[in-house]
């Protein structure tokens, strides 16, 4: 919380911010993996969760990439696909 | 009676609106009115100020488009017997054309001082970038130094050469959110030297809807994927976005994702509109790439939806 004007932090991890509950915070990390699952499917990159809040990305060869959170998840994907991943070209 | 005119000016991101919820916390602002302009349609700093009263004027900046409008409005301030007043500028204003029309005799106002606040953390790269930044210091009667605590000590130092050398009579401060901290000694180090200005074409703001129930997991994503690829034509990022967790305050400056606040749970019917500003973007593209993450997955009733 901020001393002076006293707003709180939310919750450290981006995509989870806005989970208030325990059932939020599940419902968060599955959501993150369907989202990333679906965007990188058309790229022809799976994705799936691994144990300890990883994700394992999957090329359809077999070659895989484990990355701890969502932040590593856009240059695993580029090494991946041996090209630049953008949102604005799914 | 006189009215004075206090303006604030500061790139994207500077922390223009931080330092000014922190000194009306700390009552330095005490009966000043405040005005807030901000270039996109749907304004998200006047819900960072909720403890004060706050005149907003949007989709447009009071150094072109919207000077007219913040004339009229200060007419109207003086005319209500408004004393002093604190104009918080977009980030993409220009000092210059804002101070030669309060100094016209039909000037409503008296203009107190021009301040201009620069980021620690990214001032140099907005400097060497942004023409218009560069303008924003060189027009300033004050500096103010922000997030010192967040940047490289070298860094700092190198910034705060190249700011005494571009406007050598403003005096410099050192800011944490809104308390003033030393500034650090630069005795060492090199101002650094602009090159010519860049051509990359005009920054625009698009304001993109979320719902009313946002799906804030997809959102964050996209916003983590898109300063990703594009973080160099992305300046800033803003949204008020209604969760289970309260009223989330998202924010980027450049390719910085700043760790999302809880804001008080007030009506306010900005939220939910996520507020993108850079270049060489179009509003067709941005939604459409927006929606392909919410809309991603299994539908809905996974998703972590707002309240």
């Amino acid at each position: 919380m901020c001393s002076i004007c006293e707003f709180r932090a939310a919750r450290h991890v981006l995509t989870e911010a806005g989970a208030a509950t325990p059932l939020d915070l599940a419902q968060a990390r599955r959501r993150s993996v369907a989202v990333l699952g679906d965007v990188m499917q058309s790229l022809g990159v799976s994705v799936s969760a691994a144990p300890g809040g990883a994700l394992r990305l999957r090329r359809a060869d077999g070659v895989e990439a484990l990355v701890a959170d969502t932040d590593a998840v856009w240059h695993a994907c580029e090494a991946l696909l041996g090209a630049a991943f953008d949102p604005l070209h799914i | 009676m006189t009215v004075r005119l206090s303006v604030f000016c500061g790139f994207l991101g500077s922390g223009k609106t931080t330092f000014l919820r922190h000194q009306v916390r700390l009552g330095a602002l005490g009966s000043a009115a405040l005005i807030i302009n901000e270039a996109a349609e749907a304004p998200v700093d006047p819900a960072l100020l909720p403890d004060h009263a706050v005149r907003v004027l949007s989709g447009g900046c009071v150094c072109c488009s919207a000077l007219d409008a913040l004339m009229t409005l200060l007419a109207q301030m003086a005319a209500q017997g408004t004393k002093q007043i604190v104009l918080e500028t977009s980030g993409l204003a220009d000092p210059g054309p804002i101070r030669a029309a309060l100094s016209r005799p039909d000037s409503p106002v008296l203009l107190g001082e021009v301040v201009t606040v620069v980021d620690a953390l990214h001032g140099l790269a907005t400097l060497q970038g942004e023409p218009l930044a560069r303008a924003q210091v060189i027009g300033a009667d004050a500096l103010i130094l922000s997030k010192l605590d967040a940047a490289d000590a070298k860094d700092v130092a190198v910034l705060v050469a190249t700011l005494r050398q571009m406007n050598p009579g403003a005096p410099l401060f050192g800011a944490v959110k809104g308390a003033e901290v030393p500034v650090p000694d630069d005795a060492l180090a090199l101002p650094v030297m602009f090159e010519a200005d860049p051509t990359d074409g005009p920054i625009a703001a698009f304001t993109l809807p979320l719902g009313a129930q946002p799906d804030w997991t997809a959102i964050s994503l996209w916003v983590a994927g898109m300063l990703h690829a594009r973080g160099g034509q992305v300046l800033r990022m803003k949204a008020v976005v209604r969760t289970p967790a309260g009223r989330l305050l998202l924010q980027t400056v450049r390719q910085t994702i700043q760790t999302p606040e809880i804001l008080p749970d007030l009506p306010d019917d900005s939220d939910n509109r996520l507020v993108v500003i850079g270049r060489g973007l179009t509003q067709a593209d941005l939604a459409s790439s927006l929606r392909r993450f919410t809309h991603a997955g299994v539908g809905p009733t996974l998703g972590l939806r707002g309240r």
